[in-house]
């Protein structure tokens, strides 16, 4: 299965136009940027609503460092990330006392705290008129053709997903999940929930700021309208929609719903409340996601469920 | 010196006293059982032991060690396990991965080994699988293993909780009412795995139990508690030949029996 | 900074902190008695003013605008409340917070489709020439704004204190079961809870209007209105007038300070401050959790 989608994603440049190369860039951007925060509200249960501040960070410190001091893409991707990720270790240290509500608040002040903080230091960020940022160079190659930077975009991609894989299938991925379904039980099984709260900060912030500087060298402009709040909750619509807590939902949500723009090109105005009311759908009605489709697809298919007859299945043991 | 040992432990909620002035002491390898009715305070000196409840006043000392203020996460790590009245499993994990997340208490796998799969975390995955699933064996919870544990009866997830808890392989495991929902049989396999796993591992049990037969046989000693104090502290027999205890508790469990 | 100077700007955060109480109160209400915060009531004060703008549009004289205003957002609450909160009350707190938020955004983007994003203005009989008492400078519009925030806040707390259906809100909201074994009926006080809710959103809302003006983005006012309910420990209703008028004064005061641009997000930081020192803010009480 994996090895399909692959194959698929690896041949596109040479059959699609330009254009649809461009939408599988930012297809991918938002996959990477979907995953990591499926990690942090989908398996660890916080809810964040500054996922696209870390968004933010990553694309504005690739673009300062490139377009200021020329520096090339591999020494500002790093830089992007460790700015990220401390910033989210900051946020998600004295956030371990806060919960559901209360951590929705806060990350929300935070975005808009970042918000105007982008704006004020305009001489270094460009403001509310944002910053142009050129091709990438990487060990001295600048990569201008089409192809190249689909293939940085893509190889970025599927290292990112990789390790994010790996991580949820470790005993990391396992506390990261426990804590979400039951913290006392975490706790009294030897998991700090505080540490978890600021890995998965930490974790979901450097998984956007990667998204945010390939942004940043793909469209070749940002500017701050491109990171607040609607934004997170753009987001945060690819992994409702996709399936918490599962990372191939948080692809198949940005797949989905980085198509959709383009399929309701006709109707442009209408974009944003179709968005919400998809999010509001999928809320109400399949809080699951498009995966739990799969999964039923799946089960019916290849395996048969255990079946509990009964209360007592001790019978066998009489 | 002893294993664990309470001091005039007082545990308040909004001014009523849970637990006052509890004073007892275990030592390693014992098996301890706390009685009493409903509200004596069981589970409170449980949750103030691991930390989940603040202490008004006393002290808690484990080896040694004053782990009063201890977070919840830091007393588990000092080698105390629990396991809960309401079984409190993650519903939304298999059975298998509920006890691997025992397992990986004493995990010494990287983050950045396992991010990048290197071959240690990878080795380290499939031994924590191999020594969950002998816990699910132990417990005749196998044929389950890969089911969602939110999906089981109340019975089975009791035994769940236990066997994950034994997963840390602790020095010393607090059993919040372990055969509670289960019928006979269940308690017999459940109580005979709590023994031999404690013989095993050498871990100390204190456990908390309303089934009279189950304690009496299982405990070496048993505290009595009473309004939030200790009642009694003896044998089995002398617990059952006590008539302060049969007064206020046994008197009427006795019957029931 | 003279006295008459400081008294000016104390007025002036009176009254845009009254506007952040009413939209406090409007959040903390229907939060007590159902669990919910709406994180979509930014867009019941855009609503509100919109709706007050097409009354005026028919020609209507203000104080049946007001009134009609009044009547058709609480008609909107009652509607809402079964539509939209019913279902997800008991839904985890992930499910709430992003649902609201998502209701406010298709009510916003509906404002737009059909109003765009023009400016209007609302006429009001306060547009008058400011009073001036000892050098202060009092804004009619804002007069009015006080004096319409302690009407509600006195009437609300009146309300949740004497009435029956009051004590049935706060029995509702501090044991939901056992308030329906002695007879109250939950869904009745839900939807009176969001229909005063929103309410009193619309009525922040048309308040607003002659003095920011009528668009689609006024409901961005929200954050700064749950920082005041925060400040105010967020069940407390006292605590939302309170949190609210106080973060009317500190972005006041702040602005002519510090500087234009922070004086935005010197709120933000009072909440995040807040957030990490007194959860529960001044006024609330902290929540003792047991296994």
């Amino acid at each position: 299965m994996l090895v399909i989608v692959l194959a698929a994603l690896a041949v596109v440049p040479f059959f699609l136009t330009s254009y649809w190369v461009y939408l599988t860039n930012l297809f991918l951007i938002n996959a990477i940027v979907a995953v990591g925060l499926n990690i942090l509200t989908g398996n660890a249960g916080q809810i964040s609503l500054c996922q696209s501040s870390f968004m933010a960070i990553g694309a504005y410190t690739t673009a300062v460092l490139s377009a200021r001091y020329g520096l090339p893409y591999w020494l500002t991707l790093p830089a992007a990330m460790a700015v990220a990720g401390g910033t989210g270790a900051l946020l998600g240290y004295p956030a371990r006392r806060l919960s559901d509500i209360y951590l929705a608040l806060a990350t929300f002040g935070f975005l808009e705290i970042f918000q105007v903080v982008i704006e004020e230091f305009s001489d270094l960020t460009g403001g509310v008129r944002g910053i142009s940022i050129g091709r990438p160079s990487l060990f001295g190659v600048t990569l201008k053709s089409d192809l190249s930077l689909y293939c940085l975009v893509l190889a970025a991609a599927v290292i990112m997903i990789w390790v994010a894989s790996n991580l949820m299938r470790s005993r990391f991925g396992r506390a990261f999940n426990a804590v979400r379904q039951s913290p006392y039980a975490a706790q009294a099984l030897g998991i700090s929930i505080g540490r978890v709260k600021l890995i998965t900060f930490a974790l979901s912030a450097v998984f956007a700021a990667v998204g945010g500087s390939l942004m940043a060298v793909v469209v070749g402009f940002i500017d701050p309208l491109e990171f607040n709040v609607i934004a997170s909750l753009r987001q945060i619509t690819f992994i409702v929609v996709g399936g918490l807590g599962s990372i191939a939902g948080s692809v198949i949500g940005a797949l989905v719903l980085t198509a959709l723009p383009e399929l309701l090109r006709g109707v442009k105005e209408y974009v944003g409340i179709i968005y919400a009311i998809i999010l509001l759908g999928f809320l109400l009605f399949m809080p699951g996601g498009l995966i739990t489709i799969w999964a039923i697809i799946r089960d019916r298919i290849w395996r048969k469920p255990v079946k509990i007859e009964g209360a007592n299945r001790a019978a066998s043991l009489d | 010196m002893p294993l664990l040992s309470i001091e005039q432990l007082q545990v308040e909620f909004g001014g009523i006293r849970a637990v006052n002035q509890v004073s007892l002491s275990l030592e390693a390898g014992e098996i301890r059982g706390l009685i009493g009715p409903n509200g004596a305070g069981k589970t409170s000196i449980i949750n103030a032991i691991t930390g989940m409840v603040p202490t008004r006043a006393g002290r808690v000392l484990f080896e040694n060690r004053d782990i009063t203020s201890f977070a919840p996460h830091d007393v588990s790590r000092c080698g105390v396990g629990r396991t809960f009245q309401h079984a409190e499993i993650f519903p939304d994990d298999s059975v298998l991965d509920n006890v691997r997340i025992g397992v990986d208490h004493h995990s010494q796998v990287g983050f950045l080994q396992a991010a990048f799969g290197l071959p240690a975390a990878r080795k380290a995955e499939s031994e924590t699988r191999s020594i969950a699933i002998g816990l699910l064996e132990a417990f005749a919870l196998a044929p389950w293993h890969g089911q969602r544990a939110g999906d089981l009866p109340f019975g089975l997830l009791k035994r769940l909780d236990i066997a994950r808890a034994f997963a840390t392989r602790p020095k010393l495991l607090l059993l919040d009412e372990p055969t509670s929902g289960m019928s006979e049989a269940e308690s017999k396999l459940v109580v005979d795995q709590i023994v031999a796993l404690s013989r095993q591992y050498g871990t100390a049990l204190m456990v908390i139990e309303h089934n009279m037969r189950v304690i009496m046989q299982l405990a070496e000693r048993i505290t009595v508690l009473q309004s939030g104090m200790v009642l009694f502290e003896g044998t089995p027999a002398e617990v059952q030949s006590n008539h302060k205890v049969i007064d206020a508790y046994l008197g009427e469990e006795m019957t029931d029996a | 900074m003279t006295v008459t100077i400081a008294l000016q700007l104390l007025f002036s955060g009176l009254s845009i902190g009254a506007v952040y109480a009413l939209v406090a109160l409007a959040i903390v209400i229907p939060y007590k008695a159902s669990g919910v915060l709406n994180f979509g009531q930014g867009e019941v004060v855009t609503l509100g003013a919109y709706i007050a703008l097409v009354f005026t549009q028919w020609g209507v004289d203000y104080w049946l605008v007001l009134l009609g205003t009044l009547v058709v957002s609480a008609l909107f609450g009652l509607i809402f409340e079964r539509v939209a909160i019913r279902p997800i009350v008991r839904a985890p707190e992930f499910t709430i917070v992003i649902a609201t938020f998502a209701v406010g955004l298709i009510i916003r983007g509906a404002i737009r489709l059909y109003w765009e994003d023009n400016e209007y203005s609302l006429s009001s009989p306060f547009n008058m020439p400011p009073l001036n008492l000892g050098g202060v400078r009092l804004n009619a519009n804002f007069i009015w704004i006080l004096v319409c925030t302690a009407f509600v806040s006195g009437s609300s707390a009146l309300f949740f204190k004497y009435t029956r259906f009051g004590k049935a809100m706060r029995a509702v909201s501090q044991n939901r079961a056992a308030a329906r074994l002695m007879g109250i009926v939950v869904e009745h006080v839900y939807m009176t809870a969001w229909a005063i809710s929103t309410a009193i959103g619309a009525v922040a809302g048309l308040l607003m209007a002659p003095v920011t003006g009528i668009n689609p983005e006024i409901g961005n006012i929200l954050l700064k209105a749950i920082v005041g309910a925060v400040i105010g420990g967020f069940t407390s209703l006292s605590g939302a007038l309170v949190g609210g008028l106080v973060v009317g004064v500190i972005e006041t005061f702040s602005g002519v300070f510090i500087g234009g641009t922070f004086k935005h997000i010197a709120p933000f930081v009072v909440l995040i401050v807040v957030l990490l020192v007194r959860p529960y803010g001044f006024f609330g009480r902290a929540q003792v959790r047991r296994v």
